[in-house]
């Protein structure tokens, strides 16, 4: 984080779906080294997910997160940076 | 009385290592319940029963590496009186041999040079059961009494029954078992252990079918965008987890294309073809440490897409997770292996022995695709059917591709 995020809220909740988005992907690819993954990596070629993988981690990042992530946001979720973007920003108050 | 006897999993396996029991003598036992853990090059199989009765008898303990067809555990059926009380494990079977083996007695098992193709046939449940009952019940009994294995017996008797000459004589020469015993400490030998073991049994497998099976190809494209916009919309209207992928699709299309061309659907066994009346898809699993599964998803054509879709989900966490149960990988009828999305966009497989076709699916792309006099952006997919010349020509195999082609057109009734 740079400090000039003027919201701690807004920084907190990246923070919690970074963790959480982390942590599903752990699960799914648990040899991967997750402290290596850029924020803007393509998430399926840096931890070759295949489309079943991708979709358990949709489904975990959305109960993580306490909401179903509809199937046509889905392509905004490519990234980490992407998770974060989109999540944060609609579901700022994260559970 | 019956055998429980040690499966065959599939064309590439010779022996395996039972990992644990998971009845007890006395149990009741039913049809597809788990009888036994077995560790093989392709993770700790649960083993399931095809018989209905009680454990009569324990007859190999955990630890042990037997060859495909072993007895494991003998099962007294409805009606038969319980044995008597003795001899239950005789010794010799109970008794973990040679505990303490090292880890590369796995691997000396499996690399063993490849048998001729007849001594390396997959066996069929039945032939499996012929082979073990092929000894005269008083060689059975001393077979027991003397700890000999009667899978490495010579029969010398009528039609190759084994007699109790035969026995003693085995017994006298101390007769081990054919593939060497492992420890339990052997049978949770590492992954790298095992990525080893599956690269021998994918080779072995894959070395017999390119030798055996004279391999013809086929390759269509298919227009997806009927498809496409069918599961956008269905998904579109469901939560995540019930959400279902293009791949399923393709393989409940496969499935019903196998009504209009069922002579795909079969074995190759004993110089002949042999039509299977159910159709099990086999789904390839690839395996992220390397190496890949072949889970059946049974009874494909009569399952909703939902139901294939769980059991797509679920197949691949514990084909992953090395838990598959013995029906999932020895029952499939045909394979249909998918590269998927971020893959390539054909893929010309290799038969599954003893199988006669293997469908393969590319990414689904945008092309594009002349229709209707014009020219459009579209989803396509590229699919492709290897199949065995002695049961099937590229006649028949164009129109089971065709068949896919059209089911694929009409998403909605899939």
């Amino acid at each position: 984080m740079s400090g000039t995020t003027p919201d701690a809220g807004a920084i907190g909740a990246e923070r919690r779906v970074r963790e959480a988005a982390l942590k599903v992907l752990a699960g799914i690819a648990p040899e991967a080294d997750l402290a290596a993954l850029a924020d803007d990596a393509n998430l399926r070629r840096a931890l070759d997910l295949d489309s079943i993988d991708f979709q358990n981690f949709v489904i975990g990042l959305g109960k993580a997160v306490g909401t179903d992530i509809p199937e046509r946001d889905v392509p905004r979720l490519t990234t980490l940076a992407g998770c974060v973007a989109y999540l944060a920003s609609r579901h700022g108050a994260v559970s | 009385m019956r055998d429980f006897l040690m499966p065959s999993l599939g064309a590439d396996m010779e022996a395996g290592t039972l990992v644990a029991w998971r009845k007890r003598l006395g149990d009741v036992v039913h049809r597809g319940d788990i009888m036994a853990e077995v560790d093989t090059a392709k993770g700790v199989i649960e083993v399931e029963i095809f018989a209905e009765g009680v454990v009569d008898g324990i007859l190999v303990e955990p630890g042990r590496r037997v060859p495909v067809g072993t007895p494991l555990a003998r099962l007294r059926e409805a009606g038969e009186p319980a044995a008597a009380a003795v001899a239950r494990a005789p010794e010799a079977f109970a008794a973990p041999v040679e505990t303490g083996e090292l880890p590369t007695a796995a691997v000396a098992a499996v690399a063993r040079p490849v048998p001729p193709p007849a001594a390396q046939a997959s066996p069929s449940r039945r032939q499996v059961e012929a082979a073990a009952w092929r000894a005269s019940p008083s060689a059975r009994r001393l077979a027991r009494e003397r700890g000999v294995d009667l899978t490495t017996v010579t029969g010398t008797g009528p039609r190759g029954t084994i007699t109790e000459a035969d026995v003693e004589q085995a017994a006298a020469a101390g007769s081990a078992p054919s593939a060497p015993p492992e420890s339990a400490a052997a049978a949770a030998a590492g992954a790298a252990d095992r990525l080893a073991r599956m690269r021998r049994t994918i080779a072995a497998a894959m070395a017999r079918s390119k030798r055996e099976i004279p391999h013809y190809y086929l390759r269509t494209t298919i227009g997806m965008h009927r498809t496409v916009a069918w599961l956008a919309d269905e998904n579109d209207r469901r939560p995540a987890e019930r959400r279902l992928l293009p791949g399923v699709l393709l393989l409940k299309a496969t499935a019903l294309a196998l009504r209009e061309v069922p002579e795909l659907n079969a074995a190759w066994e004993h110089d002949g073809v042999v039509l299977r009346d159910v159709v099990h898809v086999g789904v390839a699993i690839s395996l992220r440490q390397g190496g890949l599964v072949v889970a059946a998803l049974h009874d494909t054509q009569s399952r909703s897409l939902d139901s294939l879709m769980d059991g797509l989900r679920d197949v691949t966490a514990r084909g992953r997770a090395g838990r598959l149960r013995s029906s999932e990988l020895s029952d499939s009828t045909i394979t249909v292996t998918s590269l998927g999305e971020r893959g390539v966009e054909s893929v010309y497989g290799v038969i599954y022995p003893p199988q006669v076709a293997l469908v393969g699916f590319g990414r689904v792309v945008d092309r594009p695709w002349a229709a209707d006099g014009g020219l459009f952006v579209r989803p396509v997919v590229t699919a492709t059917l290897a199949a065995d010349h002695r049961v099937t020509d590229g006649h028949r195999g164009g129109l089971f591709l065709d068949a896919i082609d059209r089911l694929l057109q009409e998403p909605e009734r899939l």
